[in-house]
């Protein structure tokens, strides 16, 4: 990417330390490549990242996407009656509100199934059966793919079209069937193309959305031995139309996969767009349905609710062009089969934590928000089943060894969480499934190196301490402009530790005075310094410190903070990530203060909302965690709604020349905290600065705790998309409100040479509440 | 022009059949309204026009609307039986169908017709033609899922029921919409209102 091009080196020579850091970074994460799945997983992420077009198609797909979608959940906010919505009224609320009602409808209606499962299977059973229907249950992808070939073989089939079926790719059954001698051609035009090129799907909505026209035209014109245009996709299509039209004729069985399957009526419900789908249920004699019991709703109601959210999602249509309800075979000589697939989903029901995952409508709107996604592409970020859903299933229906890869991947940015139809907890699912990897394949040795200090406060003070005094000859300015760093890091220049700490600068410092009479006057606040900000942002905590005293806060810093372990949490390693947590919650209840403010809103999510997770089973410390997570809160949260800044009796007079600004929220600030715009109209409203729009703001830095560290090109791509939007709005000033988001964009635009200041939110603040003399 | 308000049905009414239009035209559908008698001109004029070849009638359009097939011919189309081999449906220019109702809320016209000649007629041909009856309009999904709840419930069930939104449509290469896969390339619905105003 753009960002990652080379700078001037600052040592000539080869240097020994490069050369342990490369060392060093290649030994850490060089477990888990030794099984067959890390190695395929390994060649599908290398392959990835040396085509420049993947990402490129990915990420002109994931922005037209998002508006469409958002624009067709405000459509159906006013799809109550003809009435258009009033002038002014926002749509983009509104609709967000009733994505939120319907997909609590959805996922309750979902949640009723899977609580009694066998019941509505058997329900299903009866009426379909009684409309004629043969309903088989398959254990696994072998019994399914076995059935549907003895019945083939029965009937004499010689040519089998489809149409997409996610649990036909999981099955492989084209792979089984064709290794019988039967002739089996996709009819939805991506998942032809993809069968045409030897590959898998890449989406599950768009099986071939990682290919350009070019690429279709050029896979036509030499599978086809025809020229065909590289340049029209209306002729590419014609193709399909043109090719396919003959296989439909003839064909022996149909195999489609199901949308849902109502229970009421023995139903099966099946939404296309291109037509193919009636086709292959319609034309040949046997038409076998492949579908998991996670499909299952139980009444029409529940379908209308699917129907409202799916195609929205998926495609950001109000419906698609097709919705079929197929109830028993259509004429005397037909034959319908319905063939129930387990291979792990009884298992998932069975998990508490991913029974929920059981919902998912398989809509891939999780994929098409997922930041590495785009960089990667769905053979990477995912198995069989792509994007986050792919990371939680993967492990039930192909595997933990196929998922271990590709949940590294994931940057926690909980993006999918907000998107998702049935509002499946993805980011919780894929952090269980990394853990589980951690616990069957252990950390690699770097990771586990870094955890053992950084989770013993004394060791970690001291190797900080000692790593700054080292590094202090490499450093310029906030940055270690001469560390040498292997050619795959240097897209971000690191940051310098600090010599002095902010547990160090803040020790005897006399507060400063109140300078606003806001709500916060008189309450006591603990500030939780975050061990990225006070050993590298030590300015940062110092002005977090400062704006809540201008606010009249009576501050108290607890000594010996350690970390809250979030760098645990992200690997994986909960036993380490327990035993940090106990500490952190020790040394702030051994502080009495009315809130716990942090400068880094990673550690909020991790204290209010990752522990009581954490001791979800060990109740005296999950009420010790739950009653700690009622007290903490982030700064720009802290301001507004305790000290009351930016409502009318907090307001500072606009000012000056302020340098033009931007805002990058934290992602995890807006889809867990679910902060929205209130840092944004706090500099606006209460401090009288003017905020660009930044486009894409929703979409993570990059940064993602570790993952920029195990999968740097993906970080550094995601950076450079941020970057871009960021260069953009032409501000001068990025302000963020975490210190990871900070020191990565930060690094990363010095690296690309983009002039652009990034700084704290609480810096910004200070600036305009209790600037320095 | 009366001075009263109108009646609270027939509002909804108008609106419902509004809807129905704004939505339909939104993914591509050509939404004609005409009256009962009207409908076999304006039928033979749309394909006609487009210079289809053969034309295939459902046979609940055909029963519905006996003047169609007349017309057709006429206009110098010839017509294929929806019981002629599934080759020759797909080798018909275009398809004529009677929707069993319509979805407001979606735009969408709903066929139920068991047979598979019928059910051609709408899958294999370039062209489709559906005729809707105002009165067959339904608000939304909701009412259409209690109408499919009693359809798929009796005995015998109706086995296959579509509801069709616009023509045969495709985004699969850069997301790029692109009308007509392997369905219609076109739909055209007519909105049939007995006694217009």
């Amino acid at each position: 990417m753009d960002a990652a091009r080379p700078r001037p080196w600052p040592l000539p020579r080869p240097s020994l330390v490069a050369a342990a850091v490369a060392l060093g970074v290649g030994l850490g994460l060089a477990a888990n490549r030794r099984s067959p799945a890390a190695r395929d997983f390994q060649r599908r992420y290398r392959r990835a990242l040396a085509d420049p077009r993947l990402a490129r198609n990915l990420l002109a797909f994931q922005r037209s996407w998002r508006p469409s979608r958002d624009a067709a959940f405000a459509l159906l906010a006013a799809s109550g009656g003809p009435a258009p919505n009033p002038p002014g009224a926002d749509v983009s609320a509104d609709g967000q509100a009733a994505f939120e009602a319907l997909r609590d409808e959805l996922a309750a209606a979902k949640d009723a199934v899977l609580a009694d499962l066998p019941d509505y299977f058997e329900r299903f059973r009866a009426a379909a059966e009684r409309a004629g229907a043969t309903v088989v249950e398959a254990v696994d992808a072998e019994a399914a793919n076995a059935y549907v070939a003895a019945l083939a073989a029965r009937r004499g089939a010689r040519l089998v079209i489809k149409s997409k079926s996610m649990v036909g790719e999981e099955t492989e059954i084209n792979h089984y069937l064709a290794a019988r001698g039967l002739e089996v051609v996709e009819t939805d035009l991506g998942e032809w193309i993809v069968q045409l090129a030897g590959e898998r799907p890449s989406h599950m909505v768009m099986p071939a959305i990682h290919k350009s026209r070019q690429q279709v035209g050029d896979l036509f014109t030499r599978v086809l031995g025809r020229e065909i245009s590289r340049e029209s996709i209306p002729d590419q299509v014609k193709v399909a139309r043109t090719e396919l039209r003959r296989k439909f004729l003839e064909a022996d069985l149909g195999i489609s996969g199901a949308n849902a399957l109502i229970a009421e009526s023995g139903t099966v419900m099946l939404v296309t767009n291109e037509g193919n789908g009636r086709l292959v249920t319609s034309l040949p004699p046997v038409h076998v349905v492949l579908v998991g019991y996670e499909k299952l709703l139980p009444t029409f109601a529940d379908a209308a609710r699917q129907l409202r959210l799916l195609a929205r999602s998926a495609t950001a249509q109000h419906l698609t062009s097709y919705t079929t309800f197929i109830t028993g075979p259509d004429r005397p000589d037909k034959e319908l089969h319905i063939v129930f697939v387990d291979n792990g989903r009884f298992r998932m029901r069975d998990d508490p934590a991913f029974r929920p995952a059981l919902r998912c409508i398989r809509c891939a709107a999780c994929a098409n928000v997922c930041p590495p996604y785009q960089v990667v592409g769905g053979h990477v970020f995912g198995y069989i089943y792509s994007g986050a859903i792919g990371l939680v299933n993967t492990p039930f229906h192909h595997g933990l060894a196929h998922a271990a890869g590709p949940q590294s991947l994931c940057v926690s940015c909980n993006a999918c969480a907000t998107v998702c139809p049935v509002h499946i907890p993805l980011p919780r699912q894929i952090l269980a499934v990394r853990a589980r990897a951690a616990g069957a394949y252990g950390l690699p040795p770097l990771k586990r190196l870094g955890l053992a200090v950084w989770s013993r406060p004394a060791l970690f003070d001291a190797a900080c301490r000692v790593a700054a005094q080292l590094t202090a000859p490499l450093a310029d300015g906030p940055f270690l402009r001469r560390l040498p760093l292997p050619p795959a890091w240097r897209w971000r220049t690191p940051p310098r530790l600090a010599r002095r700490p902010a547990r160090d600068r803040l020790a005897g410092r006399a507060p400063d005075p109140p300078r606003l009479a806001t709500g916060a006057a008189g309450r006591t606040v603990a500030v939780f310094l975050q061990c990225v900000a006070d050993r590298f942002l030590p300015e940062a905590v110092e002005a977090t410190v400062r704006v809540l005293e201008a606010c009249g806060a009576r501050v108290v810093v607890p000594p010996d903070q350690p970390c809250c372990g979030l760098p645990a949490i992200d690997a994986g390693d909960l036993p380490t990530a327990r035993r940090m947590a106990r500490r952190t919650i020790r040394a702030l209840e051994a502080v009495p203060a009315d809130y716990v403010v942090t400068p880094g809103a990673s550690c909020v999510v991790a204290l209010a909302h990752e522990y009581p997770t954490l001791f979800a089973d060990d109740p005296s410390w999950r009420q010790r965690a739950e009653r700690l997570a009622a007290r903490v809160v982030d700064l720009a949260t802290f301001l507004t709604r305790v000290a009351g800044l930016g409502a009318d009796t907090v307001r500072l007079p606009p000012p000056g020349d302020a340098p033009s600004l931007t805002y990058h929220p934290f992602c995890q600030s807006r889809n867990v905290l679910g902060l929205g715009e209130a840092p944004r109209r706090l500099l606006e409203d209460a401090l009288g600065l003017a905020v660009r729009d930044l486009p894409e703001a929703d979409v993570c830095c990059g940064f993602g705790g570790s993952t920029s560290l195990d999968h740097p090109q993906v970080a550094c791509a995601i950076a450079a998309r941020k970057l871009a939007n960021v260069a953009a709005t032409g501000a001068a000033v990025l302000v963020t409100d975490n210190p990871g988001c900070l020191l990565h964009l930060r690094g990363a635009a010095d690296a690309a040479g983009q002039p652009l200041r990034v700084v704290h939110l609480a810096e910004v603040i200070v600036e305009r509440l209790a600037p320095r003399a | 022009m009366s001075a009263e308000p109108p009646a609270p049905a027939l509002a909804d009414a108008r609106g419902t059949a509004a809807t129905f239009a704004a939505r339909a035209a939104s993914v591509s559908t050509d939404v004609r309204q005409a009256s009962a008698a009207e409908v076999p001109a304006l039928v033979a004029a749309l394909l006609g026009d487009a210079g289809a070849g053969s034309v295939v009638v459902d046979s609940a359009a055909a029963a519905a609307f006996p003047a169609l097939a007349e017309a057709l011919r006429a206009a110098g189309l010839a017509l294929v039986a929806p019981a002629a081999p599934a080759p020759l449906l797909a080798d018909a220019a275009a398809g004529v169908s009677l929707a069993a109702f319509g979805i407001a809320e979606t735009g969408s016209v709903v066929l139920a017709t068991a047979a598979l000649g019928d059910r051609l007629a709408g899958m294999l041909p370039a062209e489709h033609v559906v005729l809707l009856r105002a009165a067959d309009l339904l608000a939304d999904l909701d009412a259409a899922a209690a109408r499919l709840r009693a359809w798929t419930t009796a005995d015998p069930p109706r086995p296959y029921v579509s509801f069709v939104t616009g023509p045969s449509r495709t985004a699969d290469i850069e997301r790029v919409l692109t009308i007509g896969v392997q369905g219609p390339c076109a739909l055209h619905v007519v909105l049939v209102e007995d006694g217009r105003c």
